[in-house]
């Protein structure tokens, strides 16, 4: 809202009439608003003229605005608690003069007390519809609770009224359930009332843990101990199948007592396993040897809990049948002597490889070698045919030297030396063959 | 000397000469001719470009090939088959050879 300083000025430039609508949007104000306050500066005498023929600024208001004098006050601005009181009033479609007559008589006690209000508002006659909304709104606006003893005629209901109309609502289709939460989404809008919605969600509640306890607890026959019953179940529905509901969620809970006891019958019933594929024998070796494995790994804990026996140091007496349980509670039987047999059958494999791997790096290096080694038997032979072969012998012997014993020369014998007796060549002393071995 | 013991022998030796025929070859021919040439020892110059462990590999080699009969000699017959330029090199340096030989048999026994 604009103040009036800015109100005469947008008249004052303008020559002729202006319309409300007009000023109200040069303004940038509200057309209501500009009204309001062309009605005070008229009856102030500021400006004239009305809605239907537009304003024009008066001499006086032409002298207000050169003095610069022009102050607005609350009532100007229309902040007083009065006018709001009374803005109120208009706003709920209350006439004028029954707005004065009832502002009046609120003015004339304590405005704040909401009890007052509501008994000054009784006097001027206002209706009691109307009266609770203004009230209500003048309480709002003045950040007040309802007083206890208007609880009943500010709410619209009492308490002992909605007691008992508590029967009623709850009888009113006002709900749906989304999310597992009773939601209402108007009166008779929904589906169901509070009370059944809640009802029904108790049931699914029981329901999912049946179902819970189902699917933990295989086929219901050796399901955990923790597990809820059926039984205990079925009874904890009996409760609700005893208030009374209409028929419809009758029937639900109804059906869904009848799902939980056929769930229960047909989780008694043993069931036959699916016909699996029969297992090739080495597959059921294979499937031994994985478990006697993990078996190994777990350690005896395990082994106690799945009954099988401790190994024994003693490996005689192969052929006993041992009972075990598998993880999923299914009874195997497995022949120990297979599972020897087989790992007999393993360590024989890995000897063989080894002892094949062996046999291939020996036929490699014996093929590196074979030319050398053909080469040196050649060379035997032929020393042992004795074409030039006693070479290296002979050169053993060149190869000896002997020192004489009374000069110390060296000599050698001559070659082809077959023992004959040798002279040195220092003093010519001769040494026999046994003298120079 | 029973024959298998000759064979054994003439294959130590054959491939003894194989492996001496290697060094050589890493080594270099010419390298080795200019030592020679300069009457520097090969075998000095190998061994003292080998560390302690080399050194005893050898020395414990060595010491099985004379053992199972096979001589200096006979080494040096079966490389310069295996390589007629070393053959051609060792001929007529008997002085040389002579000394080469020592030098083996001085680092057989040392240590």
């Amino acid at each position: 809202m604009a103040n009036i300083t800015e109100l005469l000025e947008a008249l004052n430039t303008r020559g002729a009439a202006v319309p409300t609508a007009d000023l109200a949007s040069g303004l940038k104000a509200s057309r209501e608003g500009t009204l309001k306050q062309l009605n005070r500066e008229k009856d102030k005498g500021t400006v004239e003229g009305n809605s239907q023929e537009g304003w024009l600024i008066t001499d006086a208001g032409r002298r207000a605005l050169g003095k610069g004098d022009i102050h607005p006050s609350m009532i100007d601005e229309e902040v007083t608690m009065r006018q709001q009181f009374e803005a109120i009033g208009r706003r709920i479609g209350i006439k004028d003069d029954r707005i004065v007559l009832a502002t009046d008589i609120v003015w004339s006690g304590d405005y704040n007390d909401v009890s007052w209000v509501w008994r000054a508002l009784g006097q001027a006659d206002i209706a009691d519809d109307l009266r609770s909304v203004w009230v209500n709104a003048w309480r709002a606006k003045l950040h007040k609770g309802v007083p206890p003893e208007l609880e009943t005629e500010l709410t619209g209901v009492s308490k002992t009224v909605a007691a008992e109309e508590g029967k009623d609502t709850s009888k009113g289709r006002d709900y749906i359930i989304i999310d597992d939460e009773p939601l209402r989404v108007g009166e008779n809008l929904g589906d169901y009332n509070l009370q059944d919605a809640k009802d029904i969600l108790t049931i699914r509640t029981l329901k999912g843990r049946l179902a819970g306890a189902q699917a933990g607890g295989g086929h219901g026959a050796g399901s955990p101990a923790e597990h809820e019953k059926v039984s205990d179940l079925i009874t904890a529905l009996a409760p609700l199948l005893k208030k009374d509901s209409d028929v419809d969620t009758l029937k639900e809970i109804l059906a869904d007592k009848l799902e939980i006891q056929r769930q229960d019958i047909l989780s008694r019933i043993p069931q036959q396993e699916p016909s699996a594929q029969p297992k090739s024998f080495i597959e059921q070796i294979t499937g031994f040897v994985a478990a006697l494995g993990s078996l190994k790994e777990a350690g005896p804990l395990l082994r106690s809990i799945l009954g099988v026996p401790e190994p024994s140091s003693n490996p005689g007496n192969p052929g006993v049948p041992v009972q075990i349980k598998g993880p999923d509670g299914t009874p195997l039987v497995m022949d120990l002597g297979q599972v020897i047999n087989w790992q007999k059958f393993q360590s024989e494999e890995r000897r063989a490889d080894g002892r094949h791997d062996s046999l291939v790096g020996l036929t490699q290096t014996i093929r590196e070698n074979i030319p050398d080694g053909i080469q040196a038997i050649l060379k035997a032979a032929s020393e042992t045919k004795g074409t030039g072969a006693k070479a290296p012998e002979t050169k053993q012997e060149q190869s000896h030297v002997f020192e004489c014993a009374d000069c110390q020369t060296q000599f050698s014998p001559p070659p082809g030396w077959a023992g004959q007796p040798i002279k040195c060549p220092g003093c010519g002393r001769e040494y026999a063959k046994e003298e120079l071995a | 000397m029973t024959f298998m013991q000759r064979s054994a022998m003439h294959f130590l030796t054959i491939k003894a000469a194989r492996e001496i025929k290697q060094e050589i070859e890493k080594a270099g021919l010419d390298n080795l001719k200019t030592l020679a040439d300069a009457g520097k020892s090969i075998v000095g110059t190998y061994l003292n470009g080998c560390n302690a462990q080399e050194k005893a590999r050898y020395k414990r080699d060595l010491g099985a090939l004379l053992q199972m009969g096979v001589t200096v000699d006979m080494l040096l017959d079966e490389i310069s088959k295996l390589m007629p330029v070393v053959g051609a090199i060792m001929k007529g340096r008997d002085g040389y050879k002579k000394g080469e030989i020592q030098n083996l048999e001085r680092f057989l026994k040392e240590g």
